[in-house]
């Protein structure tokens, strides 16, 4: 009976938290679906009388450009940045260099590096080598403050790859660059789908490098969001298809690859050692 | 086929605090099985790894065939990837992701074989090993045995210099050891290969090698044949670490009078005229007799044997002979006769032919034969 209760009392917490979690996509996603006048006249978590997909078209009108941009700085910042912190991961894990200990620290300390500390400088030299408001840009800002977060992952996931597999592929006259290909990559899917995830949910998330080193022709659609706010302060519905539209996406790759996310992150990534 | 050279080769970990190899120089010949024999601790791996490439020594020198593989002093280093070697693994070390077949070809495919060739190639050694069967199954799905012919496998089909093997049976049953040790003297005799093989397991050195490094601490305590190690043994370590059951140690003191020397110990009197030393070599009061218990009987060979009493304490049969543990009053002694004896009583008579008595000196050294005094 005691039991019972206590579970009653979690399980209530735990569906008023997620009410009030959910509330606000709940209320975008009902905005989104209102027309202009139902908007100012309805409360914002009613269901529409007469659903309409008017304001997604607008959003998708406005969204455009910017999300043409979300999709190559993505998909640049994450394929650079996974690609890169792989080979330094890689390295780090099973090759016995010299200073790869201090390496290690340095990585370790560009995670914990904010944002808004390195803006600036950062600004200032993406503004040297004449790359402000590109899409190149940011790419390269994405990828550069990623490695460190992508090294550490992928040097935890190779880690388990058994150091003696090197030795043997070294001694068999395989090269440590065919061994990656052939050996490592293929046996550690999880962990790379697990990284890619990772890296492509907060690259399409980010908006303080879009909104620093981006301009009119390279915004993300996250700053262009933004925007929406200050021009068109009353197209509430507008606003929040555009929200939704943006985070589609992120949401289809979770539904899609979340087991994996889970199993890679729950360790064991190397399959069949 | 090469010759290995390695030339005062040193090497230290933790930047020469802890040094592994100590000063190691030993050459093997073309063709030849040389085994790396030593506790664990005593730097076989490490001297195994230094051939290989995987350590750099910090002295010394190291040739395969004709070619300076590694020299501090020329300050030559060829990658292991460069040096033409195969190498096989405690842990077999297959690649996981890949079949038997894909196991087999890698090291081909990186070396620009045709595809023809390297079907043939892994088709004979597949076929030498009996794992023809085995081609499209992956390393998850084959047991120790197999595993460990797979990876023998690897090493077979690229042709290298020389073999390096590093406690390769090591993971396998008993029986199977046997088995792979056979097949692995086999194929050796029949390619010509040089191996070098790492062991702990002085049976394995004793029946595999044409001849034998034997470490401790890092340097090299005696090589030569196993036979020769097995019978004249440069010290005590040697004496005790190779055979078995190990021989037996007793301490016995030094009497020097006018008809010779004589050494006293419980068990026994005997003189150095007997053993076959000269006794100008003797230094200090004591020395130490050993006895492999294989040269302990229980009937007298002849009258010039050795007789003393034991009191039996176990008797270990083992069907075509059997171990005896006694005490000689309160030392222990183990001996290895044929049969399975049977005592009535537990107090027997057990002889020793003086010529096979090893004498040591207090420092650990043997005292040779010289065999002038028989």
């Amino acid at each position: 009976m005691k039991k019972l209760a206590r579970k009653l009392v979690l399980y209530a917490l735990l569906l008023v938290v997620t009410i009030v979690y959910l509330l606000p996509l709940w209320g975008a996603l009902t905005t989104s679906l209102k027309s202009e006048q139902e908007v100012d006249l309805t409360s914002p978590l009613s269901w529409p009388k007469q659903p309409t997909f008017l304001a997604y078209a607008q959003a998708l009108h406005y969204l455009r450009q910017s999300l043409f941009n979300s999709f190559f700085i993505t998909l640049g910042g994450t394929l650079g940045s996974v690609g890169l912190g792989a080979i330094c991961g890689y390295a780090l894990a099973l090759f016995d260099l010299r200073g790869s200990n201090l390496l290690f620290i340095l990585l370790a300390a560009g995670i914990f590096l904010p944002y808004q500390a390195i803006l600036i400088p950062l600004f200032q030299t993406i503004r040297y080598l004449k790359l402000y408001d590109t899409v190149v840009g940011i790419v390269l800002a994405h990828t550069a403050y990623g490695i460190p977060m992508c090294s550490i992952m992928f040097k935890t996931f190779y880690s388990e790859v058994p150091r003696v597999l090197v030795k043997q592929a070294l001694t068999d006259g395989i090269g440590p660059w065919k061994f990656y290909w052939k050996v490592v990559l293929p046996s550690t899917k999880l962990a790379t789908v697990t990284v890619l995830i990772f890296q492509f949910t907060s690259i399409w998330n980010e908006l303080l490098f879009g909104l620093v080193l981006g301009g009119p022709r390279s915004m993300p659609a996250t700053v262009a969001l933004n925007n929406l706010v200050g021009t068109l302060a009353a197209q509430w519905n507008m606003q929040m298809a555009g929200s939704i539209i943006l985070a589609l996406p992120v949401l289809f790759i979770y539904v899609l690859l979340g087991r994996y996310l889970v199993r890679g992150y729950m360790a064991g990534a190397v399959t069949a050692v | 086929m090469a010759k290995v050279m390695v030339d005062h080769v040193t090497v230290s970990y933790n930047r020469g605090r802890t040094i592994a190899v100590n000063d190691v120089s030993f050459r093997v010949d073309d063709g030849s099985f040389c085994v790396l024999l030593g506790p664990s601790g005593c730097g076989k791996t490490t001297i195994l790894y230094t051939i290989a490439g995987l350590i750099r020594p910090e002295k010394g020198e190291i040739r395969i065939g004709e070619q300076v593989v590694t020299s501090t002093q020329q300050g030559v280093f060829v990658r292991p990837q460069d040096r033409n070697i195969a190498m096989v693994f405690q842990e077999y070390a297959l690649y996981p992701n890949l079949t038997v077949r894909d196991n087999l070809a890698f090291p081909l495919e990186c070396r620009r074989l045709n595809k023809k060739e390297i079907e043939a190639k892994v088709h004979e050694v597949a076929e030498m090993l009996g794992i023809q069967d085995l081609l499209d199954r992956r390393p998850a799905q084959l047991s120790g045995g197999q595993r460990q012919r797979v990876a023998l496998g690897r090493a077979l089909v690229r042709n290298p210099s020389v073999f390096l093997l590093d406690e390769p049976l090591g993971n396998l049953d008993a029986q199977l050891r046997i088995q792979v040790r056979y097949e692995l003297r086999r194929i050796q005799r029949q390619l010509g290969a040089t191996m070098i093989y790492v062991t702990h397991d002085q049976i394995e050195a004793m029946t595999l090698a044409d001849q034998i490094v034997l470490l401790r601490n890092g340097a090299v305590e005696q090589l030569g044949a196993p036979q020769q190690l097995y019978e004249e043994p440069r010290n005590l370590f040697v004496a005790t670490f190779i055979g078995s059951p190990p021989m037996n140690l007793l301490e016995a003191r030094i009497l020097r009078n006018e008809a010779g020397v004589l050494f006293e110990c419980p068990a026994f009197s005997v003189s150095a005229a007997e053993l076959g030393i000269s006794s100008a070599l003797l230094t200090g009061e004591t020395v130490i007799l050993g006895i492999r218990p294989s040269d302990i009987t229980c009937q007298p060979s002849s009258p010039s044997d050795l007789g003393f009493e034991a009191q039996v304490d176990l008797v270990e049969p083992m069907g075509d002979s059997s171990v005896i543990h006694a005490f000689v009053q309160d030392k222990k002694i183990t001996a290895k006769c044929e049969g399975v004896p049977c005592f009535l009583e537990t107090r027997i008579k057990l002889y020793i032919s003086p010529k096979k008595i090893h004498v040591f000196l207090s420092t650990g050294e043997r005292v040779p034969k010289a065999l002038v005094n028989y």
